[in-house]
């Protein structure tokens, strides 16, 4: 039975950080607290559920749904915050108008009602783990998260774009002192966030349901990851992802009221304490006489 | 009269007609719905003192509205004192407390105070909703005993508004005064502000703790109008509402966010009826004025009496900049 | 062919900082601009590769106003810019620090810095302070840029890492103007030609460096007896 419970804890994990990893990156090249990534995600998860509804396969539908958030964020970027880029408090009003706008978007074209996700065939089905059942499509969800994770390893390690982008996360200015033109950059990574909030989004529908407020819904969450991963850090994030979700799911197990409040107060206490995150190194050794 | 003063008389003779309107006839569905704006609009008043005054981004502001919600509903149950007195000494109590809390949360800056004023928000909006035998949980707090002159709608109505034209008047006083530019200072240029002697965190955490006692305030008057206390009032929807009110009326204007927050209230409540798309259109206004009205849209009127003192620096180019970001070294 | 600065002001969060500040730097030369502390050299620095906000003046590279131009296209048309940290990528490795430099191949710099081979994957932020001026000025070398801005690299560093450093500098005039800022007077005497004196903001007076304790502001410039309890 605990094995059925840890491994629900892992596949929630794996969607944590979906869910997390762009909002981390976006932060760390743009400095901007994204909350218009809880849009995207409401997008990608109406757009896989329509997908879905007209007979298309999940990857598919969440591919897609990937696509139309990125192009969404893309075009949000370009518009609403590209001109406020020297203004980093602009921006983030920007992204919670973006959110809203998103939010109320969706209820009025698809309502306020909870949508039923049309699953059918294997993912519907359960295995049976320590006893209980447990639905195959978790897995599919732990499967997703390990793909996402190893993708952005590979772009962010491996490709010489990946080498400006980490340049641009530790610092913007030193980045631009040594030739990078950080703005484009800025535009990648967005719609990279996109993506994955979007994706985020399509995941999140068989499990969480469909419906306006999971944007907001799912957003403290992702703060709670972001922080105790430490903004900025894919691998911290992928870290927080697997503490918050198995916490959740043995908290949650045990007293299902405490779970996230639990979580808020671990993200308060790592703001305060170590607000570079637990895993992340202290900020900027080399600056310490820096106010 | 001095030219400054020239206001002074339509505003005394506009808040007459507005305390004798409902006795002439004003429609009881409008007083009540005024009532409610104004309350918002003192709401709306104490983030100005976050957003125009501290240029910090806090997203946790529906905690103190809460506070004053639950603090006098709390306090008039345990102990069926006045409850404008209780008002007050719910104020008086959440002034240290938030003044605490944002000290520990000014270790942090830009988006890092933002999250962290969230979290806490939200910590105890759960603690709120999850301590059912204090609070209610979310079946909320009922039957409150409030003072007689609480229960008359036409009293209902015009203490709230008396209270927003001393708020507004006096802020903008102070805004004015000595005190008043040394928080814009301290603001505008930390470092150099420090240079005279004024330390950053001491002025900002006085700021914000004035304008926690001020929603406090605000709070319990909305407990006073709605008769009974909800955990749904310090959601983040509150803390975000509120945001869009300021942004809209003009940081740093005291006026801007008033007649925002009033406005903003009654057209919430008057036009979900009519379309249901009102906060979609709301966001668009919002997101708009962010990008092309760095003073709201109070910053559109006369200057003598909307344009802010100085400028509203968290929404102007350039401004908190460097203290985004945590990392971020001296090059920034 | 100089980095002509005339005129300059520039001012931090609305505050002028910068008065008048005029110097030219031609390829070859090392320049040392001193002053006391908070005289504004390190703001000359950032204004020149425009990190801080020019509000009068002229920036020009070979007769060209730099104007309005962003940080990294001043970075391309050949400016390198050495913090007083350092300025390097303390989460990347020598070689992606070096890989972010610019055109050269890393190896390259081997040749003048051979510590480096030891250090090749290690990450930036665990090397020794003087480790990483190396690193800073080998990237320096890597970009190709033909002027160079080095705000006080002795600072902290050992008499032996010091004169390595002094070696490194004397490497890089050969292909580039230096500007460099430093407190170390021996230092800046034992690299520099010429120095400029800066005082509240504006630049006083200029000359070869073996004139430099000659000159009328020497004195005031340092706070060498001006009573005002700066050291230099
Ligand atoms: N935000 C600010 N507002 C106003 N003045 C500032 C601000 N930041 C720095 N200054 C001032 O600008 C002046 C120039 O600083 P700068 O760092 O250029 O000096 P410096 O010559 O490099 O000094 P040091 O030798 O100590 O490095 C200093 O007097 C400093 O106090
Ligand atoms: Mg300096």
């Amino acid at each position: 039975m605990i094995a059925n419970v840890v491994l629900a804890g892992i596949s929630l994990a794996a969607f944590y950080f979906v869910l997390s990893a762009g909002l981390s990156l976006v932060f760390g090249i743009m400095g901007v607290l994204n909350f218009a990534s809880a849009g995207y995600f409401l997008v990608g998860l109406y757009a896989a559920w329509y997908m879905l509804g007209h007979g298309s396969g999940f990857l598919v539908a969440a591919l897609a749904a990937g696509l139309i958030s990125g192009v969404t964020a893309l075009i949000v970027e370009f518009v609403m915050l590209r001109p406020l880029y020297r203004n980093p408090g602009g921006q983030l009003l920007t992204t919670l108008g973006v959110m809203l706008i998103l939010t109320e978007a969706v209820n009025w074209v698809f309502g306020p009602q909870i949508q039923q996700e049309p699953m059918q065939g294997l993912l519907a089905s359960t295995l049976p783990v320590g006893g209980l059942p447990f639905p195959v499509y978790r897995l599919l969800l732990i499967a997703s998260g390990l793909v996402i994770y190893l993708l952005l390893v590979a772009l962010l390690r491996g490709t010489s774009l990946g080498l400006k982008v980490r340049a641009g996360v530790e610092s913007q200015t030193l980045a631009e002192l040594s030739g990078i033109r950080v703005l484009p950059l800025r535009s990648l990574v967005y719609a990279l966030g996109g993506i994955l909030a979007g994706f985020a989004g399509a995941l999140y529908g068989p499990f969480g349901g469909v419906y306006p407020g999971a944007g907001t819904d799912t957003l403290l969450l992702t703060f709670i990851v972001v922080v105790i991963g430490g903004l900025g850090s894919v691998g911290g994030t992928l870290v927080a992802s697997l503490i918050i979700g198995l916490a959740e799911a043995l908290v949650g197990f045990y007293a299902p009221n405490l779970a996230l409040t639990v979580n808020v107060l671990a993200m308060i206490i790592v703001l305060i304490l170590r607000p570079q995150g637990l895993l992340g190194r202290a900020p900027g050794r080399r600056d310490t006489h820096a106010a | 009269m001095p030219r400054n003063r020239l206001w002074l008389p339509p505003l005394a003779l506009l808040a007459i007609l507005y305390v004798v309107w409902p006795w002439l006839g004003g429609s009881p569905f409008l007083v009540n719905l005024i009532t409610g704006g104004v309350i918002w609009g003192i709401f709306a008043v104490s983030y100005d003192l976050v957003l125009g005054w501290t240029g910090e981004i806090s997203f946790g502001h529906a905690l103190w509205f809460g506070a004053g919600i639950y603090g006098v509903a709390l306090l008039v149950q345990a102990t069926h004192i006045d409850t404008m007195l209780a008002i007050l000494i719910v104020a008086a109590i959440t002034a240290p407390l938030s003044f605490l809390v944002h000290i520990i949360s000014l270790r942090l800056r830009g988006a890092y105070f933002a999250m962290i004023t969230f979290a806490i928000a939200e910590f105890a909006y759960l603690l709120v909703q999850n301590a059912t035998a204090l609070t209610g949980g979310t079946n909320g707090l009922t039957g409150i005993m409030l003072s007689p002159y609480f229960l008359d709608p036409n009293f209902l109505y015009a203490i709230p508004a008396a209270l927003l034209l001393i708020f507004v008047l006096g802020l903008r006083a102070i805004g004015r005064s000595r005190s008043g530019r040394i928080v814009h200072a301290v603001r505008d240029n930390p470092t150099r502000a420090a240079l005279f002697g004024h330390n950053e965190v001491l002025v900002k955490g006085i700021t914000l703790s004035a304008s926690s006692a001020l929603a406090a305030i605000a709070g319990g008057l909305y407990l006073a109008y709605q008769g009974m206390a909800f955990p749904d009032a310090m959601s983040s929807n509150t803390g975000f509402m509120v945001l869009l009110m300021v942004v809209i009326g003009g940081a740093d204007s005291i006026w801007g966010p008033a007649v925002a927050g009033i406005g903003l209230y009654l057209l919430e409540n008057s036009l979900t009826s009519t379309t249901a798309h009102w906060s979609l259109w709301l966001g668009v206004v919002y997101v708009l004025v962010v990008r092309f009205l760095p003073n709201g849209l109070g910053g559109l009127g006369p200057r003598r009496l909307w344009a802010p003192r100085g400028q509203t620096a968290i929404l102007h180019e350039g401004a908190g900049q460097s203290r985004t970001k945590v990392r971020e070294s001296n090059l920034e | 062919m100089t980095l002509q600065l005339s005129a300059l002001q520039a001012s931090l969060q609305g505050a002028p900082v910068l008065h008048a500040v005029d110097l030219d730097v031609k390829p070859g030369q090392v320049l040392a601009l001193l002053g006391r502390n908070g005289a504004g050299k390190t703001t000359t620095l950032r204004t020149i590769m425009g990190l801080t906000q020019q509000t009068g003046g002229h920036v020009r590279l070979d007769g060209r106003d730099l104007g309005g131009a962003p940080t990294w296209q001043r970075a391309r048309i050949g400016i390198y810019f050495v913090p007083e940290d350092g300025g390097v990528f303390q989460e990347l490795s020598v070689l992606e620090n070096l890989r972010l430099a610019g055109r050269g191949q890393p190896e390259q710099v081997l040749g003048a810095f051979p510590e480096l081979k030891a250090l090749w994957h290690r990450r930036a932020a665990l090397l020794s302070g003087g480790e990483r001026k190396i690193l800073a000025l080998a990237r320096a070398a890597l970009s190709g840029s033909r002027w160079l801005l080095i705000d006080e690299p002795s600072l902290g560093l050992a008499p032996a890492v010091l004169r390595r450093l002094g070696q490194a500098i004397a490497a890089l005039r050969a292909e580039a103007g230096v500007l460099l800022v430093e407190q170390n007077l021996r230092f800046a005497q034992s690299v520099a030609d010429d120095y400029v004196l800066m005082q509240r903001g504006s630049t006083v007076d200029q000359g070869p460096i073996e004139a430099l304790r000659e000159s009328p502001f020497f004195a005031q410039a340092m706070s060498f007896g001006s009573g005002e309890g700066d050291s230099a």
